[in-house]
Formats: structure tokens, C-alpha cells, sequence
């Protein structure tokens, strides 16, 4: 069953957004900022990207919005987090009840946009291609998947091979050595809010746009917070948290599967949350990032 | 000449207003006691922007307000813990109806509706059995036969002889129309195999479609949905996968019109006519009042999708299933739950 093409491009389905929003996580955590606040992040991206899809009526433009509004909840959350600085669980938690607010009275406004906005982003096969099956499945790929693909590549490389990636990763590991290397910790941990906010609204958007093509109210039930355990999971390297990503799609498609071929259907929708604890539990003892969650106020 | 013209424009609007401001403290009073003030209680929020039972029931509470001049105020995304205080509240301010929507209500309706016998509790949907008062009433759908018509539409509108039903989760009702729709389809077709699966919730609209994209791979080319926000991932899977919907509750045909084969409506704007004459007359009775296959609709069948021949068909066993001509018997499927 788990090498049907099918069922492949079921899971990709799933673990698209996961990834993308996960790769967000990474890199605000690696920077030292717990970003409790990607489900109210990714949600925004959910819907803006929705809207900027319906009313361009290109689902890529849709994607740019999502990205955008991404961005921009990221600075906020950079102005709350780095520049004031607050409690980052009490402010992500509170961020993601207004994200709540915020999103369901928007689509309130918005819903006849919303409601004829069914665009899809998927390929379609070419003939030349059509008596392959190769091509085909690589054609039946989510855009997002590769689009998602590439960008761990990138930042695999930025994050462990790269100057900016090295000075990122060290204001997450000790402030105070970063300091004294004459790293502007406020600025970095800014340019990386920005960029972990872009990704989990590129990750909503992935969920609205390229997945689903409507919105609801709090459409991204928790995979913001599963974007965060995939994390925990990959032990903050970019591999291993792509992989996780992955293994969360397989286990949501799985329930799924295994429910349409019988047996009980509450258990099986079970098992993505059931991995999702067995995940944390198994990486309670991974070290992540040193100064994730504490504030850092400039002397 | 122009100063004069606008003082003379001055001083008739300013009349008109304390006429207005007159009039209105003359007629407030006798308007506000005409009206009946009700309440209108949901689980999910903005009740009115996915088709189906929801916004069946939102266009009833417009029903009410516009035709019947009703004041009708409603309350949406009350969570269950917060559901029987909700009611009381109600009842405290003494309103005169309070209408519940979801048999997921039912405990808050047995628990609040003895307290407050000057309120009319009215549970619209399925209940087997009512609160120990005289001030409630009940207005639920068949579903069983509901199920029936939605199999006689999909049990002949499949090519593959396989459909699908998504629902969100297996409460009654779902299981009456699952049954409905198994004798329905085996009634006209009887080598059509249904299959149903749960998305497991009402409001994720990822699973829902998931769930269908896999009905649809098993072979499943007729998808009946029914998983309240959900169904737009339901109607995008159908979509995708060129596969036919029958809509359930109110009219999907403008959401997806190359999908949308039919839908089979619930007539919910008849449960708030017939709760509206029962509280008018003052004579509200303790009782569940059913609604049967003669208050259900199904939506003229998409030429583009069926045959002529097979809508002619299919249009036929409805009439002789409405008739009696057909018959259908009772029978119970159960789903695992």
C-alpha cells in the first residue's frame, strides 16, 4: 500500500505544509526563539493566501500573500519577542487566540470571495509524458512539495555551511558569546523571525491554496503545533526535520487508509497525535538550541 | 437665494428627524411587544458561510426575522461545556423562544427547558425523546428516507457501481441516512457497492477531503458528503478527481456547478414556518414533529454530467419512491464507531 503512487502523493499532500511551516520553526528556534505563536502565524497565511488567490485568481500570487502576511506577522512577533521583550509563551499563546479572532472574522467579511476561489495549482501531465509513469507521478507531485524541497536544500546549506547561518545558529546557543563576537543578536533574531514568519505563512497558504482551495475557521487545527513537535523530532537539523515532516504525512494518509479498509475509525484518526506524543516523549532528552525561550535584553 | 435654500433644507430635515425620533418613541414600545424574541443557538461559528445543515438553519433564523418579524438573536460558536448556560441565559432574560440546532444540544435542552416554563425550548433536529415539560417541541427530518433519495440519486449515477459517503462522525442521524442510502442505492441498483468513512470531525476540511480522495481511488465515482465545513474538502476532492457530489442539506449547485450533481435539500426553512405558526397559535404541544420524505427536494440532476435517459430514471424512482410505489424497506446499517 505505502509504495502505491497514490498514496505517495497523499502523504506529500499532508506533510507539504508541515514541512514548510517546520523549516519556519527551525530556523526561529535556532535562533533562540520559541515560536509558539507559528499556529496564528500559519493560520493568517492560511487565509490571506486564500484571498490573495481568489481575488488575483493565480493561486502563485495567492502563495506571495501568504508569504507576505507571513513576513509581517513575523516582525511582529520579532517586536514582542526581541525588541520589548515579552514572555514568548505567554505572547505566542495569546497570538494565537487573535490569530483566531482575527482570521474567522476576516473570512466572516470575506466569504463570498472565498467561496468561488477553487483554483488549482497542480501540473497537468503533458501528453509527451503521459506513457511514463515515472513522469507522470513526478508530475502529480504537489508544486509545493518540490517548492518545499528546495527550500530545505537552501537552508540545510545556509544553516550549517554558511556565515549568516553560523552566526544565526550561535545567538541561539549563547547570547553572550554572540555578544562579545560582535554579533547585533536583536538584529539577527530579527531577520530570522522575518524568515521563520515568511515560512509559516508560505505553509498556511500551502495548506489553503495548494492543498484544500477554501477556507475555514481554524483551518490549520493544530499542524502549526505539529510543525513545532517535527522540530523536537528532527533534533533541530534540517534533514531529520524534513524527515519527520514526511513520517507525520505517511502517519495521517496511514490512519486514513486504514480506516477506509475498516476497523475503527476514532482509533485510527488517533495515530498522528499518537506519534506526535511518542515523538516528544522520545526527543525529551534531545538539547536543542541553549537560549530558545529566554528573553535577551541589550545591556 | 442659495443661503435660503439651505436653511429651508435645514429646517425640513430637522423636522423630519424629530418626526422621525416622535414617531419612533409612539412605536417602539407596541412594536417590541409584538415581536417575539427569540434566540438561535450554534455550535460552529459564522453558521452561514458553508452549504449544508448550518447555514440551513442560518437562512431559517433570517426566515424568521424577515418573514415572520421576528427579533432573533443568535448566538454561534457556543462550545458544549458553555452550551446549557448559554440557554439559560436565555431564559433568565426571558425570552420567549430558544431554538437548539444539534442533537449535540439535546443535554442542555433536558437540562434548561424544565427551569424557565415561560420560554418555548424547541430542539431542531434529531431527538428520540423530549425534556420532562410542557414548554418544548421538536422539529426533526427523517433521515432515514432523507438517506433513501440520496441513494436512489447516486445508486444510478454511478458508472464505476461504487459510492462513497463522508460524514464527519457517526452520530444517529448519519447512521440513519447511511442506512437510507444503502437500501436506497440497493433498490434501484443492486449490484452498487456504497462504502462510507469519517473525517472524524465536523471542521477539518484537509481530513474530509483526504478521506473522499481515498473513497474516490477505492473506485468510488458518486461522493455523498455530509461532514459540516468539512464538505469543502468533500466538494475539492470530487473536483479534483472529476468525480460526481450530491450535496447534502441546501443547494451546492453554485459552488462547484461541473461537480455538483444534485443535492437533496432538507427544506430546513419549513421546521422554522412550522415552529413559527406553533408559537403565533400559543399552542406549543410537547412533541417530535417529523419531517418526512415529502419535505425533502432534490435539486434537478446536472445535464452535463448525466444523461438524459438516466435522469429521466432516476427523477422516476423518486416519484415512485415518494408515491409509495417503490417501497424501501426500514433497515438498519450500522457503522463502527
Amino acid at each position: 500500500m505505502m509504495l502505491d503512487p497514490e498514496f505517495i502523493i497523499s502523504a506529500l499532500r499532508v506533510a507539504t505544509p508541515l514541512i514548510i511551516v517546520a523549516l519556519g520553526v527551525l530556523v526561529a528556534e535556532l535562533a533562540g526563539i520559541l515560536f509558539l505563536c507559528v499556529e496564528g502565524v500559519m493560520l493568517c497565511g492560511a487565509l490571506f493566501g486564500m484571498l490573495g488567490a481568489a481575488y488575483f485568481g493565480d493561486p502563485w500570487i495567492g502563495v506571495a500573500c501568504g508569504l507576505a502576511v507571513g513576513i509581517s506577522a513575523g516582525l511582529l512577533c520579532a517586536a514582542l519577542f526581541v525588541w520589548v521583550p515579552a514572555d514568548q509563551v505567554v505572547i505566542g499563546l495569546a497570538f494565537n487566540i487573535a490569530a483566531l479572532g482575527l482570521t474567522s472574522f476576516v473570512f466572516r467579511i470575506m466569504t463570498g470571495v472565498v467561496k468561488n476561489s477553487s483554483i488549482s495549482m497542480a501540473w497537468p501531465v503533458p501528453e509527451w509524458a503521459a506513457d511514463h509513469p515515472v513522469l507522470v507521478f513526478l508530475f502529480q507531485v504537489p508544486p509545493l512539495a518540490w517548492v518545499a524541497a528546495g527550500l530545505f536544500i537552501i537552508a540545510a546549506y545556509l544553516l550549517f555551511r554558511s556565515a549568516p547561518g553560523l552566526m544565526l545558529r550561535s545567538v541561539g546557543q549563547s547570547v553572550e558569546a554572540a555578544t562579545s563576537a560582535g554579533l547585533d543578536v536583536l538584529r539577527v533574531r530579527t531577520v530570522a523571525m522575518a524568515i521563520a514568519g515568511g515560512l509559516a505563512g508560505l505553509g498556511g497558504a500551502a495548506l489553503t491554496v495548494g492543498w484544500v482551495h477554501s477556507f475555514s475557521a481554524n483551518i490549520t487545527a493544530g499542524r502549526g503545533f505539529i510543525a513545532l513537535a517535527v522540530v523536537y523530532f528532527g533534533r533541530w537539523y534540517p534533514g531529520w526535520t524534513f524527515l519527520g515532516g514526511l513520517l507525520f504525512g505517511v502517519g495521517e494518509v496511514l490512519g486514513l487508509n486504514a480506516q477506509v479498509l475498516g476497523g475503527n475509525s476514532h482509533l485510527y484518526l488517533m495515530v498522528p497525535y499518537i506519534l506526535t506524543i511518542i515523538v516528544l516523549g522520545m526527543t525529551g532528552g534531545g538539547r536543542g538550541p541553549r537560549e530558545v525561550a529566554r528573553p535577551y535584553e541589550r545591556d | 437665494m442659495f443661503d435660503f435654500l439651505k436653511k429651508s433644507r435645514h429646517q425640513v430635515m430637522m423636522a423630519a428627524a424629530g418626526l422621525a425620533v416622535a414617531g419612533s418613541l409612539i412605536a417602539t414600545p407596541s412594536a417590541a411587544q409584538d415581536k417575539i424574541k427569540a434566540a438561535v443557538i450554534f455550535g460552529v461559528n459564522n453558521p452561514g458561510s458553508v452549504n449544508g445543515w448550518d447555514r440551513g438553519h442560518f437562512h431559517g433564523a433570517q426566515k424568521l426575522i424577515k418573514e415572520y418579524g421576528w427579533d432573533v438573536d443568535i448566538a454561534e460558536g457556543v462550545p458544549f461545556p458553555q452550551m446549557e448556560r448559554t440557554a439559560e441565559r436565555y431564559g433568565e432574560a426571558g425570552y420567549q423562544v430558544v431554538i437548539f440546532t444539534s442533537s449535540g444540544q439535546i443535554r442542555a435542552w433536558n437540562a434548561v427547558a424544565p427551569k424557565y416554563p415561560k420560554t418555548v425550548f424547541a430542539m431542531l433536529s434529531t431527538t428520540d425523546s423530549l425534556p420532562k415539560s410542557d414548554n418544548v417541541v421538536a422539529y426533526a427530518p427523517d433521515f432515514f428516507s432523507y438517506g433513501v433519495l440520496n441513494g436512489l440519486v447516486a445508486g444510478q449515477a454511478t458508472d464505476s457501481k461504487k459510492i462513497g459517503f463522508v460524514a464527519g462522525l457517526a452520530v444517529k442521524a448519519v447512521e440513519d441516512m447511511w442506512s437510507g442510502i444503502v437500501e436506497g442505492a440497493k433498490a434501484v441498483a443492486p449490484d452498487v457497492e456504497p462504502s462510507y468513512a469519517f473525517s472524524g470531525n465536523w471542521t477539518d476540511v484537509p481530513r474530509a477531503r483526504e478521506v473522499t480522495d481515498l473513497q474516490i481511488r477505492r473506485g468510488a465515482d458518486v461522493i455523498i458528503g455530509n461532514a459540516g465545513d468539512g464538505t469543502l474538502g468533500i466538494l475539492d476532492a470530487a473536483k479534483t478527481s472529476k468525480a460526481k457530489f450530491v450535496g447534502y442539506a441546501t443547494d451546492w449547485s453554485a459552488d462547484e456547478p461541473g461537480t455538483v450533481l444534485s443535492s437533496v435539500l432538507l427544506g430546513m426553512d419549513g421546521w422554522y414556518d412550522a415552529l413559527a405558526k406553533e408559537v403565533a397559535s400559543g399552542k406549543v404541544e410537547p412533541k417530535i414533529n417529523i419531517f418526512g420524505v415529502d419535505s425533502f427536494t432534490v435539486v434537478p440532476l446536472n445535464e452535463k454530467l448525466l444523461s438524459a435517459d438516466r435522469i429521466a430514471k432516476i427523477d422516476d424512482s423518486i416519484r415512485r419512491y415518494r408515491s409509495g410505489e417503490l417501497k424501501i424497506p426500514v433497515v438498519r446499517h450500522e457503522v463502527k464507531k
